[in-house]
């Protein structure tokens, strides 16, 4: 009985908890939502985009999270560039205009970006190579006549 | 062991390279939060026309488009009286307005009646100025922030982009020199 009682206890500590975080959450996410009027075939679309789009004024935000007055005038562009039935790569490039590919957190390859896609590239060859060069060394391991003598000698020494 | 350590003195170097390359990164990404400029974008307008247009004026609501814009080299400054930094940046431009140079206002999402009380107040150092009350010509600019200002040449391209407020040394020193330039280049034409 007492386990019992204290297993209800902790549960009733434990739903509380959780209970207030789902609320915050919800206080947190909600808040951006609140400003979008787009047809519900249009929502996934720009749920997609602000996620990818850099916010320009705060360096290391994307425009969905960001509280900035510039973030929210350009995800008011991406929606009515949506509704006026622009794609996406037609609303990416209208921003890239006039931000640079820094606003895109997706951004093409270009001589700019090049060092972005090559460097794991060459990460990974680097690691290939190490790979196969550390397994050749392992195969290695052969003992010189001498040493196999001596190994000998001293298996003889300490039997097991 | 002789043998051993000569069998493995090539892998012995190769296990250092990790670290060593752990160590260069660290250092070039430090170096590059240090030293890169964090609040400046590079625009991609640069060299481009200054977009088209059509805006009112902020003194008399007629609609203003790019053949209204001055002669010559002029500024583009963004500007806002909700912008603090802007307050600090206005006797500059009021002495550059003095040297005779042409500077077109951008008033960036503001209010019309607060904007001209301002320039009432503290004086008007533009030569036109254009109300972007929902920001829309701020976002064919690549603004991103005020203030900002633009070198434009003779041709009307953009040629360089200031962001934040210019300090009378700022533009001692660096603007004022490139503005240079661009009325040298319209000369000769």
């Amino acid at each position: 009985m007492i386990v019992c009682s204290a297993m209800t206890r902790t549960n009733h500590i434990t739903l509380t908890l959780t209970f207030a975080v789902s609320l915050m959450c919800g206080a947190l996410t909600a808040e951006p939502t609140s400003e979008v009027d787009l047809p519900p075939e249009l929502i996934d679309r720009y749920e997609v985009l602000i996620a990818e789009l850099r916010c320009p004024k705060c360096l290391n935000i994307n425009i969905a999270d960001s509280n900035a007055p510039i973030a929210t005038d350009l995800r008011n562009v991406v929606q009515s560039q949506l509704r006026e039935g622009k794609t996406n790569a037609e609303i990416k490039a209208f921003l890239r205009e006039r931000y640079g590919d820094f606003i895109d957190y997706n951004p093409p390859l270009s001589p700019s970006t090049l060092a972005l896609w090559a460097i794991p590239l060459i990460l990974l060859i680097c690691a290939a190579i190490v790979f196969t060069y550390v397994g050749s060394k392992r195969g290695v391991t052969e003992l010189s006549d001498e040493e196999k003598t001596r190994l000998q000698q001293l298996k003889a020494k300490y039997p097991s | 062991m002789v043998a051993d350590r000569r069998n493995f003195a090539p892998l012995r170097v190769a296990l250092w390279l990790p670290l060593v390359a752990f160590v260069g990164l660290c250092v070039v990404f430090f170096a590059s939060l240090e030293f890169s400029p964090r609040n400046e974008l590079p625009s991609p307008l640069i060299d481009r026309p200054v977009p088209s247009f059509s805006l009112p004026d902020l003194h008399s609501a007629v609609h203003r488009t790019r053949n209204d814009l001055p002669e010559g080299a002029f500024l583009l400054n963004v500007w806002a009286t909700w912008c603090f930094p802007c307050r600090e940046e206005h006797p500059v431009l009021m002495d550059i307005a003095a040297e005779g140079i042409a500077i077109v206002g951008l008033n960036y999402k503001d209010e019309d009646s607060k904007a001209n009380a301002w320039l009432n107040n503290i004086g008007d150092p533009y030569r036109l100025n254009l109300a972007d009350h929902d920001g829309a010509f701020g976002v064919d600019l690549g603004v991103y922030g005020v203030p900002a200002t633009y070198l434009i040449d003779g041709d009307h391209n953009i040629r360089y982009k200031h962001i934040g407020p210019i300090s009378a040394s700022q533009w001692r020193e660096k603007l004022g020199p490139i503005f240079e330039t661009l009325l040298g280049a319209n000369d000769r034409v």
